[in-house]
């Protein structure tokens, strides 16, 4: 009996919008709330609301058969929250049929994994942890790094955390002849196991998605089928890993009766069968050890050894990090969020020129042009998030010494000129 | 097969890109071993590099026949056009030139021509231009006749006339290279009698060929030609035309940013300004430096004055190809704002000599490149942005640099060869 097990991805950036250097200290906004806004209301209209309900009705009626898990990333959550709440209560069905988890992750999508500051990560580990256990009642169990990114130094921190089990991309380079369908473990005493998604299966469903045209002739299944024929029969797991959005937007109904097929098919099989990954941990031990100094990950359109990236990349992201010790004890609400979203991955995705808003001559999906847009748009946002650090711990300052002064003398505790610059 | 190709200028006396272009095409195309390309320029000046290019001044031709074939080209033939309007003219040159104009004017229109009379040409830009095309189509009808070929190919509204012509007396098929078109030139305003000899060259010809996409749809929708006559042919560089400089560049406390073309309309030199203004504002030791003349130099020297940044703004003049590849090699950063620019071959000459470069969205080289910063050419925040921030940043102009130097050191002119060698089988085989 082989289990298949079904991950699907959901992950929404909070986006810039064109933010100048001339904009530094002009206390514009980082985001581009208006292309959020629509892009969150047309993905949960024409693509979650719709999968979610067909999902719904499909574990009705499978009778406990179908099991599937789910990563949303904080962003989205957020997103959720703040423009299409009912969203969140539809999940919240989902959960509760007891046939659906929810994975958890960094508390942005960040690419804190790949910096030297282990406190921030752990905090966005527990922050995201907390917050996904409280929306769906259940506290996740599978850690999914942001792209799947995984290193030693990662899987080391991840079982300090309390986390029993994570998912990483079982590409050839971390995995070399070994199959993805095992549970593996790290070098290390805790033995937390490691998941690999199954890249062939999973890329494999996702290209199908993509061409709903060929979905309703049936050989098209039996022969997606066939592929897992080879799967050895021992081999106790298949992960499909997909990003949520593949299964909706245009030709949604093709789309939908194909998985359904494919549902059926696995559910009236003897040989298959659905299961969620912290049952199966239960029953399953690990098969050997494996670990990699060198990042691997899963990003769409990106090949799986892409981290740590370009020299663009890798500068924003070391500029970025700089700021570990000036945003440590931060209590203004509005730097955390936007510390906290600076950090998403997509924003250094968009420093590739591999990215596919660059290949579409017509596209008005992104601002950028160039990666090198892409960069020069976050250095300026970086600049004006270092001058508000420096104002508020400027402001901070003042506080304190306010407080520590006699009432008579505090009186005339002037704001030194440094704070008076950025709001001149 | 033989070519009859027909341009205007030819390194080293060059005006504008239009010269260097012809020069990497007929380079390019001597590559292919069954072309051969015979090169017509109004007037050779004796230090074009003629090892691998057979070039034919037409002021040493004798012409042959004795008739003035005036109704040929009736609307152009005796018009005189105001200055302003006429392409490529610097106001330094003008006076000079409409002093030499006039003289030629007189012989050629009051004296008639005869058998065994050399035309003279000044072979550059000036109020007498039109006269000049006149002549050049006069003497091209007895090239025409004295060589063999296959193709005509003729580079820009110049020379249309004169292949005009040569097609009219041979009955061979015509090639028109469009790199700019008038449209381009004037910002808006466009000289109907330009427009005019552009047109029937477009239509005269049985193939054209654009420098860009960008030019490809002026001429679909203002020149309303077939859209499958046109094919785009990019132009490219040719790197060991260019003096090779140390490449590593001594690191100036003081960075220039440059401006490098004429100073007119089409090429944008208020936004460079708005630029330079913005920048200075914010940056020490930023230098911005405009070379090239123009008729709206004055102007910018006026606006320059107005804002206060006169001294840390300098005007280079016009610089020769040797300067040119210097003040390159000396710049941090290189702009090109352009409104209409048709190619632009400079961002590539700049990117050989690893300078970062920031070009206008409404260029046909922007569609080439890659490795630059693309704004629009009024958004003078994104310019003033992108120069500040590879000023700044030294990460993202290292990455500009070294990519930017790849990538333009796969352009050649023999691929560009290729595919005009493909327009000319093509343009044969549709005539025969």
């Amino acid at each position: 009996m082989k289990n298949i097990c079904l991950y699907f991805q959901i992950h929404h950036p909070f986006s810039f919008q064109t933010f100048r250097y001339f904009d530094v200290g002009n206390s514009k906004s980082y985001y581009d709330d208006f292309r959020i806004e629509r892009e969150i209301n047309e993905a949960v209209t024409n693509y979650y609301l719709p999968l979610n309900d067909f999902l719904i009705r499909q574990i009705d009626q499978s009778k406990g058969k179908l099991k599937l898990s789910f990563y949303i990333s904080g962003t989205a959550l957020d997103q959720f929250l703040i423009y299409t709440p009912k969203i969140l209560t539809s999940f919240r069905q989902l959960a509760d049929t007891g046939q659906v988890e929810f994975m958890g992750g960094t508390s942005s999508h960040s690419i804190v994994s790949l910096g030297e500051n282990k406190e921030e990560f752990q905090r966005q580990i527990s922050l995201n942890r907390e917050r996904i256990e409280y929306y769906f009642g259940k506290k996740p169990q599978v850690f999914v790094n942001t792209d799947l990114i995984f290193t030693n130094r990662i899987y080391e921190i991840i079982s300090d955390s309390g986390y029993p089990a994570l998912l990483t991309n079982g590409c050839n380079k971390i995995l070399q002849w070994r199959s993805p369908n095992y549970f593996y473990s790290g070098e290390n005493q805790k033995k937390i196991k490691i998941l690999f998604r199954n890249e062939f299966i999973s890329n494999e469903f996702a290209t199908l998605l993509q061409n709903p045209a060929i979905l309703e002739n049936p050989e098209i299944l039996k022969q997606f089928l066939a592929k897992f024929q080879a799967i050895g029969d021992e081999e106790p797991l298949i992960n499909i890993y997909l990003n949520y959005l593949t299964l909706g937007g245009t030709a949604i109904d093709s789309k939908l009766h194909y998985f359904r097929r494919f549902i059926s098919k696995i559910n009236n099989s003897k040989q298959y069968r659905f299961d969620l990954p912290t049952v199966l941990m239960e029953k399953f031990g690990p098969v050997s050890e494996i670990g990699t100094e060198e990042p691997v990950c899963w990003a769409e359109h990106f090949h799986p050894s892409y981290y740590p990236g370009n020299e663009l990349q890798t500068d924003a992201m070391s500029q970025l990090f700089k700021l570990k010790t000036q945003t440590e004890h931060l209590d203004n609400t509005n730097l955390k969020i936007d510390w906290q979203y600076l950090q998403t991955s997509d924003h250094f995705h968009l420093m590739d020129e591999n990215h596919p808003a660059y290949h579409d001559e017509f596209s008005n999906t992104y601002i950028y042009k160039s990666k090198y847009d892409a960069y020069i748009n976050y250095m300026n946002i970086l600049e004006d998030f270092r001058h508000r650090l420096a104002a508020e711990k400027a402001r901070k300052k003042i506080k304190s010494k306010v407080l520590h002064q006699p009432i008579h003398k505090a009186l005339f505790v002037r704001p030194n000129h440094q704070y008076h610059d950025f709001y001149e | 097969m033989n070519v009859l190709m027909f341009g205007w200028e030819f390194p080293p006396n060059i005006s504008g890109g239009l010269g260097t272009a012809c020069y990497g095409i007929v380079k390019g195309l001597s590559s292919c071993d069954d072309v051969n390309v015979v090169f017509v320029v109004p007037k050779a000046f004796g230090n074009e590099p003629t090892s691998t290019i057979q070039l034919i001044s037409a002021d040493t031709i004798s012409l042959e026949s004795d008739t003035l074939n005036t109704e040929r080209f009736p609307s152009f033939s005796t018009l005189e056009v105001s200055t302003r309007l006429v392409p490529y003219l610097t106001p330094e040159s003008f006076a000079e030139k409409y002093q030499s104009s006039t003289e030629i004017q007189e012989k050629s229109t009051n004296e008639i021509v005869k058998e065994g009379r050399k035309i003279q040409f000044s072979g550059k830009y000036g109020p007498d231009l039109f006269e000049e095309i006149y002549n050049y189509a006069i003497v091209a009808e007895t090239i025409a006749r004295t060589y063999q070929f296959e193709v005509i190919h003729a580079h820009d509204w110049l020379t249309f006339p004169a292949a005009i012509a040569a097609k009219r007396i041979t009955g061979k098929p015509l090639v028109v290279h469009i790199h700019s078109t008038d449209f381009d030139r004037s910002g808006g305003s466009v000289n109907p009698s330009i427009y005019d000899i552009e047109k029937q060259g477009m239509e005269e010809a049985d193939q054209i060929i654009t420098v860009s996409n960008r030019i490809r749809h002026r001429l679909i929708e203002q020149y309303n030609i077939p859209e499958k006559k046109i094919t785009t042919v990019y132009n490219a560089i040719d790197p060991k035309f260019y003096r090779t400089l140390p490449e590593i560049k001594k690191r100036n406390k003081h960075k220039t940013v440059t401006f490098l073309g004429r100073i007119t309309i089409q090429k944008g030199p208020e936004y460079f300004v708005e630029v330079a203004r913005m920048v200075i504002k914010r940056i020490k030791n930023v230098h911005f430096v405009m070379a090239g003349n123009g008729e709206m130099r004055n102007r910018i020297v006026d606006l320059c004055a107005h804002y206060h940044i006169s001294d840390r703004f300098h005007f280079a003049g016009f610089l020769e190809s040797d300067e040119v590849s210097e003040m390159l090699h000396k710049s941090d950063i290189f702009i090109m704002p352009s409104i209409s620019e048709p190619f632009g071959i400079v961002p590539l000459e700049a990117m050989h000599a690893r300078v970062p470069v920031i070009i206008s969205k409404q260029s046909g080289v922007s569609e080439l490149i890659r490795n630059v910063i693309k704004t629009d050419f009024w958004d003078v925040h994104a310019m003033a942005d992108a120069v500040y921030n590879i000023l700044k940043h030294k990460i993202l102009a290292n990455a500009m640099m070294t990519e930017g130097k790849i990538e333009v050191s796969k352009l050649n002119w023999e691929l560009a060869a290729i595919q005009i060698r493909q327009v000319y089988l093509q343009t044969i085989k549709q005539a025969s």
